[in-house]
């Protein structure tokens, strides 16, 4: 269990341990008061747009060690699958680091940039090259000067959009320093929302 | 909570099973990032490191200790068994006669 959380509970049940790998968490809980099912094991995600814990995937029993297994073997199938996401990306997993980006200047707007997150930022299993370049689309953050820290991008290599804070952000890609696959999505993400800002002018 | 550290590694996951735990440690600046320790469960004293590069290996370094640490327990279970619900066992010998 992360050794920096207060006491977390699902339901009734404390999360005595939770290990993160990937995309999800998977937690093993106790309630001592449920004679019957004392034990359980469930995932967590927080692939919503409020960003908040949903718990899914529970199976419960009174069998400390049988639950324990099953925590156990659900964490060796998540690295699995972390492998094989690993294993089907075709692009160089180099992380950029700050002498590939102009630094992080917040007088400067970074509105429709391509730029780098931090790769301290990224959990271990994801500092690599395709997670850290994004497009800042938007959010208070990206402006100069701003009050504000949200910044919303979208991936150049998964296009999946996300929200970051401007501190979150290395600084903007040198353009010599930008890869060709890197180039082309951005071509097709930049080509995508011209198209959805026409279609909303159209709607009006 | 203040962040535990072991020989430079802050300890980031832990795992306890039985007496034992099992516990990553993670160095940003140590050539192997990653180390799996072991120690009595609620103790600060760890051993038998495991060291790694990745934090992918250590944890599946530690669900394989926690793993055997299970097996290990397992296979003292049946023994315990015996010697403390010896009417349980023979009960649940008995139900095929019928």
């Amino acid at each position: 269990m992360k050794m920096d959380e207060e006491k977390r509970m699902v339901d009734t049940y404390e999360v005595t341990h939770a290990i993160h790998v990937g995309d999800r968490e998977i937690l093993f809980t106790v309630d001592g008061t449920k004679t019957d099912c004392p034990h359980m094991v469930c995932d967590c995600t927080w692939d919503n747009p409020l960003g908040i814990d949903q718990y899914f995937n529970a199976v419960g029993s009174m069998d400390y060690l049988e639950m324990m297994t099953e925590f156990t073997d659900r964490v060796k199938v998540q690295i699995e699958a972390v492998k094989a996401e690993r294993a089907q990306i075709t692009v160089p997993l180099s992380p950029f680091t700050p002498e590939h980006c102009t630094p992080n200047d917040y007088g400067e707007s970074i509105e429709n940039k391509v730029v780098a997150i931090r790769a301290e930022r990224l959990r271990p299993e994801y500092r690599t090259a395709d997670n850290q370049l994004v497009l800042a689309t938007g959010g208070f953050g990206t402006y100069a000067n701003a009050r504000g820290r949200a910044v919303y991008t979208v991936n150049l290599y998964s296009g999946k959009e996300s929200r970051w804070n401007r501190e979150d952000i290395l600084g903007v890609l040198k353009p010599e320093y930008m890869p060709d696959w890197a180039k082309e999505q951005l071509k097709q993400i930049l080509a995508g929302q011209q198209a959805k800002h026409k279609k909303q002018i159209q709607e009006r | 909570m203040e962040k535990e550290i072991n020989a430079g590694y802050v300890i980031t996951d832990r795992l306890a099973v039985g007496n034992a735990e099992f516990v990553i440690g993670h160095s940003e600046k140590a050539h192997m990032q990653f180390v799996t320790w072991k120690c009595r469960k609620g103790e600060k004293e760890y051993y038998w490191g495991h060291y790694l590069g990745d934090r992918l290996a250590a944890v599946e370094d530690l669900c394989k200790r926690a793993l055997e640490e299970i097996e290990n327990l397992r296979s003292l279970q049946p023994q315990r068994d015996t010697g403390e619900k010896p009417e349980q066992q023979i009960k649940k010998g008995s139900g095929p006669e019928r």
